[in-house]
C-alpha cells in the first residue's frame, strides 16, 4: 500500500525537518554562488555584491594559471583513468557477479577496502612507492594512484547492472557456438552499455575531483585542475582572489556537467546504498 | 466491550480515484464478518480506514456512542493481523506478543500471565524465545494472531492473513482462527479474496467491487441468492447464458428463452425489459430426459463427481459437476432447477470473470 | 527452442566439455586477475611497504622503533591525533545524529525526496577544495553569512569563522552530512513500513514506534554510516589547511604526514604518521563495530513478503 498514511509523522516535526534541510541546501548553494559572484566582481570589500562586474578574471586566470595546459593534463589523466578502470573493472565485476569461487568474499573485501579507507591514509605510502619506481611526479604516477579507488568503484557500479542481465542469454550464445570471449564482446558489452556509461561518467567525476591522491603524486607538469586550484588558494595574496575564483568556477562547471549527465543514468541514493549493502 | 460498530458512509479517495465509496456497515459484538472481493475492490482500504492507518475522506465510524474515526491508530486499540505478519524481526515471539501490553502499561506480572496464555492459545509455548526469522510461516502467523489478541481488543482486523501460506496450512489455520475467535468471543473483521475461506468462516460476508459494497448477508444467503451478476460470479455461478424474457419480467419465477429454448428461471429483484443473463452453478446442472440437448466435450474425473464441459446445441458452453458417468462425445440433455437458474439484467460491457 | 531447453542443454554441455573450462576450472575467473593486480600492486603492497619502512628509520644507527618514539615524544606530532579527533568525532556525531531523524522523517518516497538527494550530492561531488574556496568567501567577516546575521540584528560584530576550528568543522559538516544522510536514507527506506503500522495498532505512539522499532533495526546501518563518515572526517586535509589554523588548532594528522614527506623528505617518518593515522581510524571503527555486537543484526522485514 503506497498510499497508506505514514502513521508516525507528526506534521510539525516533518515541517521542521524539511525547513532544516532547505536551510542546509540554501547555505550550500549560497557558498557556491559566492564563488561565482566573486569571480565576476571587480572588488568586493563591503556591500552585498561587488561594486562592478567584469569577465576579465577568466582571461587572467587562463593566462596566469596556464589553464590550457592544466586542462589538457586533466583531460588526459581523467580519460586514461576512466579507460583503464573500465577495462579492468568491468571484467572483474562480471566475474564477481556471475561466478562462485573460493575466496570470493576476500576479493570482495579487497575491492571494498580502498573505497572506505580515505586516500590520504594510503596516499603517502603509495606516493613513496611511486617515487621510488620513478613514476612519482609524472602523469603515469597520477594515473596509477587514481586507479586505486577508481577500479573498485567501477566494479561496484557495474555489479548490479550485470546481475540484471539474464544469464540464460549468455548460455544461449554459447550453445550457438560462441566462445566466452565472443560472448563477452558481442552479447554482454552491448547490453551493459548503459552501465558502462554510468560507471565511466562516475569515475570521470571522481577523478576530476580527486584531490588528495593527485596532490601527493603529481609533479609540476602533471597537476590536474583541482590540485592547481589548491595551490593557487594556498598561495593566496600572490594573485587576485577573483582569478582564483574564476578558476574555481571553471572547475565547478566541469564537474557539474559530469554530474548532470551521470544523474540521468543513476540514482545517487542507490549508489550510496550499494556501498552499505556490502558486508564490512 | 461494545455493542455495535457502525460505519456511516465511509469514503476514501486517492486524488480522483475512489478506493472506497460511501460504505455503510454495522457489526455486532461477537460477529465474524468477511470482506470479500478481488484485489483492488476496496476491502483492504476499508480495513485500513477502520484501523486508523488510513484517514477517511468522508464519513464517520462509531463504536457505540463514541466516534473513533478521528483517533490515530494507537488510540483505537484494535488488534490487527497483517498479510505479511509484520512481526518485529528483532524481538522474540514472546516479546512481540508482549509489545502491545507494554504500550498499555500493563503491570509486569499481568504481562507475563497474559503472554503465557496467549502463547498457549496459539500453541507456541516451546517457541516463545525464538526470533521471527527462526519460525515457519504458520508459526509466524500464530505469533501475529497472538500479538493482536493479547491486548483483548474490541475488534480484531485481519488483512488476508492466510494468503502467504500453502494450501494445506491454510485450511488448518482457518480452523485455528475460528477456534480462537470462538474461545475468546472476539469480534473479527476478515479481509479475503478467497470465497471458500469467506464461506467457511464467516457469520456474515460483505462482497465488494470497485470500492462499492455489493451485498452483505449470511454465507447461505449470498451463496443461494446473489443480488447481482458480479456477486453471482464471485459465488461460483460460472455458467452464463444470454436470455430474453418471454413475458413481462418481474421479481420471482419467470420464463426466459435461450436461442429459442424455453427455460424456467428466478429473478431475485425486479428487472426491467431488455437483454438478460442467466447464471447457474456447475453443481446445479442435472442430466435429464428433457431439457437442453448438449454434447459432452471433456470430462475431468474428480472422485465423487466429475466436472464435465458441455457444448450446448443451441450454442454456448457450460460446466457441470455431476456424478453420472459420461464420456466425451456422449449426447445428453441438461436442465437446471428454476430456483437455481438466476436471471439478471445483462451488463453493457463484457463480463470479466473473477 | 525454449529458454528452458537452452538452459538445460548448456548445463549438460558445461558438465562435459565446456570450451571455457580447463581441468574443471572456469577460465572466466581470469577476468578478475587484472583488477586484483591493480589493488594488490597499488594498495596492498604500498601499505605493507609503508608499514615495514616505518620500522626502518632514515639516518645512521637508528633504533627500529625510533620513528614511533619520535612521534609520541614530539608534541607537534602526537598532538595531531587529539586535534584531529577533536574535529572528527564531534562533527561525525553531529552529522550522523542529524542524519538519522532527518532520513526517518523523509523516508517516504516523493518528488521532494528525490530533488533533495540530487541537491545534496552537489557538495559531495564538488569536493573539499571547492567547498573550502566557497566558505572562504561565505564565512568571511564581510561574507554573506555574517552580513545577514548583522542585518537581522542577531549579532553585534561579525563571527570569526575562518582560520580556526569552526571553519574546518563547518566544511566537514557540509561535505559529511549529505553522505551520512544518503546512507541513512537508504537504510531507513529498507525497513518494512508495516512494522511501524503494526506497532501503531498495538498502541505505540510515533515516538515509541521510532524508539522501539526503527531505532533497534537501524543500529547496524548506523554503525557503518558512523564509521565511514568518521574515517572521512579523520582524514581531513585541504580544508584544515585553507580554512583552519594549520599551525595551531587544526594541525591535523594528515598535515603532519604531508610535512614529513614533502618538507622533511623523511618518507619513512611520513609512513609512520600514516600508520598511526590508519591505526587510530581502526581503533575507533573497532570500538564502534564492537558496540554493534550488542544489537540485533538480521533481516529488517516483518515476515514473508
Amino acid at each position: 500500500m503506497d498510499f497508506i498514511r505514514d502513521t508516525m509523522l507528526p506534521r510539525a516535526w516533518r515541517w521542521f525537518v524539511i525547513a532544516c534541510m532547505v536551510f542546509f541546501v540554501i547555505n550550500v548553494l549560497l557558498i557556491i554562488i559566492s564563488v561565482v559572484v566573486s569571480s565576476f566582481g571587480t572588488g568586493w570589500f563591503t556591500g552585498w555584491l561587488p561594486e562592478q562586474f567584469t569577465p576579465k578574471w577568466y582571461g587572467e586566470a587562463w593566462k596566469e594559471f596556464q589553464l590550457q595546459h592544466v586542462l589538457l593534463v586533466t583531460v588526459e589523466i581523467t580519460l586514461a583513468v576512466v579507460a583503464i578502470s573500465l577495462g579492468v573493472g568491468v571484467p572483474a565485476a562480471y566475474a564477481l557477479a556471475r561466478l562462485q569461487f573460493k575466496g570470493k568474499s576476500l576479493i570482495m573485501l579487497l575491492f571494498l577496502v580502498p573505497l572506505m579507507v580515505p586516500p590520504i591514509t594510503y596516499g603517502i605510502p603509495l606516493a613513496t612507492v611511486l617515487y621510488q619506481t620513478g613514476a612519482g611526479g609524472t602523469m603515469w604516477g597520477v594515473i596509477l594512484a587514481n586507479l586505486v579507488p577508481s577500479v573498485p568503484f567501477a566494479v561496484l557500479v557495474m555489479t548490479p547492472f550485470i546481475e540484471q542481465i539474464d544469464p540464460r542469454l549468455e548460455s544461449a550464445a554459447r550453445v550457438f557456438g560462441a566462445s566466452s570471449l565472443t560472448t563477452f564482446w558481442r552479447i554482454l558489452v552491448p547490453l551493459l552499455m548503459p552501465g558502462i556509461l554510468a560507471a565511466g561518467i562516475l569515475v570521470l567525476i571522481r577523478t576530476i575531483s580527486m584531490f588528495e591522491l593527485t596532490f601527493l603524486t603529481a609533479g609540476p607538469d602533471s597537476q590536474t585542475l583541482i590540485v592547481a586550484l589548491y595551490y593557487s588558494m594556498f598561495a593566496a595574496g600572490v594573485r587576485a582572489q577573483q582569478s582564483v575564483d574564476a578558476m574555481a568556477v571553471i572547475y565547478m562547471l566541469t564537474t557539474m556537467t559530469g554530474l548532470l549527465i551521470a544523474l540521468r543514468f543513476v540514482d545517487p541514493s542507490q549508489l550510496v546504498g550499494r556501498v552499505k549493502s556490502q558486508k564490512v | 466491550m461494545f455493542q455495535q460498530l457502525e460505519m456511516k458512509s465511509i469514503t476514501r479517495s486517492f486524488g480522483d480515484y475512489q478506493a472506497l465509496s460511501s460504505m455503510n456497515l454495522s457489526i455486532k459484538a461477537g460477529e465474524f464478518v468477511s470482506l470479500l472481493g478481488p484485489s483492488g475492490c476496496g476491502k483492504s482500504t476499508a480495513l485500513n480506514c477502520l484501523s486508523g492507518l488510513l484517514p477517511l475522506t468522508a464519513g464517520e465510524i462509531w463504536l457505540d456512542d463514541r466516534r473513533i474515526d478521528t483517533l490515530p491508530p494507537e488510540r483505537r486499540g484494535f488488534g490487527m493481523v497483517f498479510q505479511n505478519y509484520a512481526l518485529f524481526p528483532h524481538m522474540s515471539a514472546k516479546k512481540n506478543i508482549r509489545f502491545g501490553l507494554e504500550m498499555r502499561k500493563v503491570s509486569a506480572a499481568d504481562q507475563s500471565r497474559r503472554v503465557d496464555s496467549a502463547l498457549s492459545l496459539v500453541r507456541l509455548q516451546q517457541h516463545a524465545d525464538k526470533l521471527p526469522g527462526q519460525l515457519s510461516g504458520g508459526q509466524q502467523q500464530r505469533v501475529a494472531i497472538a500479538r493482536a489478541i493479547v491486548i483483548e481488543p474490541p475488534l480484531v482486523l485481519m488483512d488476508e492473513p492466510l494468503s502467504n501460506l500453502d494450501a494445506a496450512l491454510r485450511i488448518e489455520m482457518r480452523e485455528e482462527i475460528l477456534r480462537i475467535h470462538q474461545t475468546l468471543g472476539l469480534t473479527t473483521i476478515y479481509v479475503t479474496h478467497d470465497q471458500d475461506e469467506a464461506l467457511a468462516m464467516s457469520d456474515r460476508i460483505v462482497v465488494m467491487k470497485e470500492g462499492v459494497m455489493q451485498q452483505q448477508g449470511a454465507p447461505q444467503e449470498l451463496y443461494n441468492r446473489p443480488i447481482n451478476i458480479d456477486v453471482a460470479l464471485f459465488m461460483g455461478y460460472r455458467n452464463l447464458l444470454d436470455v430474453t424474457a418471454t413475458a413481462a419480467p418481474r421479481a420471482g419465477r419467470l420464463k426466459v428463452s435461450h436461442k429459442g429454448a424455453d427455460l424456467d428461471a428466478t429473478a431475485l429483484t425486479d428487472i426491467a425489459d431488455g437483454p438478460l443473463i442467466a447464471a447457474f452453478k456447475p453443481d446445479d446442472v442435472v442430466f435429464s430426459d428433457s431439457g437442453l440437448p448438449a454434447t459432452v466435450d471433456s470430462v475431468i474425473y474428480g472422485g465423487r463427481d466429475s466436472t464435465v464441459k458441455l457444448d450446448l446445441e443451441h450454442g454456448g458452453q457450460i460446466h457441470a459437476r455431476v456424478s453420472d458417468a459420461v464420456r466425451p462425445g456422449d449426447r445428453v440433455h441438461v436442465s437446471v432447477p428454476a430456483e437455481h437458474l438466476l436471471v439478471y439484467p445483462r451488463p453493457a460491457q463484457p463480463i470479466a470473470r473473477p | 527452442m525454449t529458454s528452458e531447453t537452452i538452459a538445460a542443454s548448456t548445463a549438460s554441455r558445461s558438465a562435459n566439455a565446456d570450451p571455457s573450462t580447463v581441468a574443471g576450472r572456469d577460465l572466466r575467473l581470469l577476468m578478475i586477475v587484472p583488477g586484483v593486480l591493480v589493488i594488490v600492486g597499488l594498495f596492498v603492497y604500498p601499505f605493507i611497504y609503508g608499514f615495514i619502512s616505518s620500522f626502518n628509520p632514515q639516518g645512521e644507527n637508528a633504533e627500529w622503533l625510533a620513528n614511533y618514539q619520535r612521534f609520541f615524544s614530539e608534541p607537534r606530532l602526537y598532538e595531531t591525533v587529539g586535534k584531529t579527533l577533536w574535529l572528527a568525532l564531534p562533527v561525525t556525531i553531529l552529522n550522523v545524529g542529524l542524519a538519522v531523524p532527518f532520513a526517518f522523517m523523509l523516508r517516504t518516497p516523493s518528488r521532494g525526496q528525490r530533488l533533495l538527494s540530487t541537491l545534496l550530492v552537489i557538495p559531495m561531488t564538488l569536493g573539499t577544495v571547492l567547498v573550502a574556496e566557497g566558505l572562504m568567501l561565505y564565512l568571511a567577516p564581510n561574507g554573506w553569512l555574517n552580513r545577514s546575521l548583522l542585518e537581522l540584528g542577531l549579532l553585534g560584530s561579525p563571527l570569526r569563522l575562518l582560520n580556526n576550528y569552526w571553519g574546518v568543522a563547518l566544511s566537514l559538516l557540509i561535505t559529511g552530512f549529505p553522505f551520512a544522510f544518503m546512507m541513512m536514507l537508504s537504510y531507513t527506506t529498507g525497513i518494512d513500513p508495516t512494522l511501524a503500522r503494526a506497532a501503531a495498532t498495538l498502541g505505540a505512539s510515533p515516538m515509541e514506534q521510532f524508539r522501539r522499532i526503527y531505532l533497534p533495526l537501524l543500529v547496524p546501518g548506523l554503525t557503518i554510516t558512523f564509521c565511514l563518515t568518521f574515517v572521512q572526517a579523520f582524514a581531513v586535509f585541504p580544508s584544515a589547511v585553507l580554512l583552519g589554523a594549520p599551525a595551531g588548532a587544526t594541525r591535523v594528522i594528515s598535515i603532519a604526514a604531508y610535512e614529513m614527506a614533502y618538507e622533511e623528505y623523511n618518507w619513512s617518518m611520513a609512513s609512520t604518521v600514516a600508520m598511526v593515522m590508519g591505526a587510530t581510524q581502526l581503533v575507533i571503527v573497532g570500538i564502534v563495530l564492537g558496540l554493534r555486537q550488542f544489537s540485533y543484526r538480521g533481516p529488517v522485514v516483518g515476515g514473508k513478503g
